[in-house]
């Protein structure tokens, strides 16, 4: 299958951090991509975006390097960040008229249309809009130009679940068409879990775990015992973590162990608590 | 880049419509006085000083970390900046001619006294208006609107008082041998200059990260 994205071994240092990753993007699909805050997620998508310099590795967009064919390539993406970057004291109208003259495909009706059916006053100053009706508005712009890619920075932080609700089913309706995909980064799990078909994990710069989200949920568990029998699992454990009652471990192909170990008891994993043992969690 | 232009232009409406204000007033104020070099530098350096505020807008709406997603090359941004300097030093340049066309009506006989026409004067303070700017953005991408002001601020008295001094150098020694020489270096200078730092501002916005 086709890959929307494609990066290898993307690598960029700075002053006490590093990053070094690696995942694809498969074509028609949604990718949660996932860690916690500092974990280089928006380091990746800004690389991906070539809004900083890589030290190494390479990007491909729809199978092309931005160096190649940047414009043709960013005519057919829209990226929606965790903050509004339209300027304050100009109003949605005003952005009409300006993305008209930077997108080929730029569709003025369905601008305005997303602007109706999110109820956003097309003629007034973005300052006054809250910050829900400012992503909004972001989301908008990202999809009226009818791109093929959406890429979005957590794009339902700090909003209510109403709102991120209403968010995540536009996302949905956009990638009923097949040649549409979406590569959004979030802490946010429970939203993810609603949404996406792959999840990518990232923990202090590196992936940890990038796999579908369903082969994810249906092999891996989280496995409770005493410390005594930690070593027994070591062969399918991730990671684990002691707490006052014993231990849990992060496990992967649950089928197998219980065939083996008949008798562990092992809760399904939801995104949230991969995610929370996958960062916090040491190694066997 | 027309894009890029009009949301700079769209954004500077505010600031537009007080210069065009502060341009009537002041023109009415020091036109008949004689003062008309004064008043052509002053509205000059303040059309000159709007790309500096487009520079400061973008950066609080961090609109190019945005602009850098869309089909827009770092370059096209940078040079609408340029061009934005020189859109904004034009219209300086027709509403001091037209309150000069008034003055020489209304008032015949200051002009037969000159040795120059005023008109050489909005043409020399033109060219020499998008120097400030050629001057003060490579600054700017580099250090940021907020850290480049004190820069700036050093820049504004020692550029405006390095250019009153080379316009007072062409008026004196060339002006009277040869006005259009004279008309025309000012203008080659600056474009040049212009060039030259549009040149180190593509460099340095080219390696900025966001």
């Amino acid at each position: 299958m086709e890959n929307a994205v494609s990066v290898k071994n993307l690598c960029k240092d700075y002053d006490g951090f590093s990053l070094d990753v690696s995942f694809d993007l498969p074509k028609g699909s949604i990718m949660g991509f996932i860690g916690e805050n500092g974990a280089g997620k928006t380091t990746t998508i800004k690389a991906i975006l070539g809004l900083i310099k890589i030290n190494s590795g390479e990007v491909e967009i729809f199978g092309k390097k931005l160096s190649e064919d940047e414009k043709e390539i960013k005519e057919k993406i829209g990226v929606v960040f965790d903050e509004c970057c339209l300027h304050d004291n100009l109003t949605p109208s005003d952005f009409i008229k300006i993305f008209a003259g930077i997108y080929k495909n730029f569709d003025k009706d369905l601008y305005e249309k997303y602007l109706n059916d999110f109820k956003l006053p097309k003629d007034k100053k973005i300052k006054i809009f809250s910050q829900g009706m400012k992503m909004k508005l972001s989301i908008a712009s990202a999809l009226s130009h009818k791109p093929e890619l959406l890429i979005l920075d957590e794009p339902t932080s700090g909003l209510d679940p109403v709102v991120r609700e209403e968010i995540l089913d536009i996302f949905l309706d956009f990638i009923q068409d097949e040649n549409h995909s979406i590569l959004i980064s979030s802490h946010i799990t429970s939203d993810l879990d609603k949404i996406a078909d792959y999840l990518t994990f990232i923990h202090d710069g590196k992936i940890v775990l990038s796999d579908s989200k369903d082969e994810i949920i249906e092999n891996m568990g989280i496995l409770k015992c005493s410390p005594d029998e930690l070593n027994k699992f070591k062969a399918y454990a991730v990671s684990y973590r002691t707490n006052q009652f014993g231990c849990e471990i992060l496990v992967k192909n649950k089928s197998g162990l219980l065939e083996k170990f008949p008798n562990s008891i092992i809760d399904s994993a939801n995104t949230e608590s991969i995610m929370v043992m996958l960062s916090r969690g040491d190694k066997l | 880049m027309n894009a890029l232009i009009l949301k700079d232009l769209l954004n500077l409406r505010t600031s537009l419509k007080t210069l065009a204000v502060m341009m009537i007033i002041f023109g009415i104020i020091f036109i008949p006085g004689k003062n008309y070099i004064a008043f052509y530098f002053i509205m000059m350096i303040f059309a000159a000083m709007l790309p500096s505020t487009s520079i400061s807008l973008d950066e609080m709406s961090k609109w190019d970390k945005y602009a850098l997603t869309m089909p827009i090359t770092r370059r096209e941004i940078v040079k609408s900046k340029y061009i934005l300097s020189i859109i904004l030093a034009c219209i300086s340049l027709i509403i001091s001619a037209v309150l000069t066309m008034i003055f020489v009506l209304a008032f015949p006989e200051q002009i037969e006294h000159s040795v120059v026409s005023p008109f050489y004067f909005v043409i020399v303070i033109f060219a020499l208006g998008p120097l400030y700017g050629s001057i003060i953005l490579p600054i700017l991408y580099k250090f940021g609107s907020v850290n480049a002001r004190y820069i700036m601020m050093g820049v504004i008295v020692i550029a405006g008082s390095a250019v009153l001094v080379i316009f007072m150098i062409l008026v004196n020694v060339i002006g009277s041998v040869n006005p259009v020489a004279a008309t025309l270096l000012p203008i080659a200078v600056s474009l040049a200059i212009m060039f030259i730092s549009y040149k180190l501002s593509c460099r340095i916005y080219g390696r900025k990260e966001f």
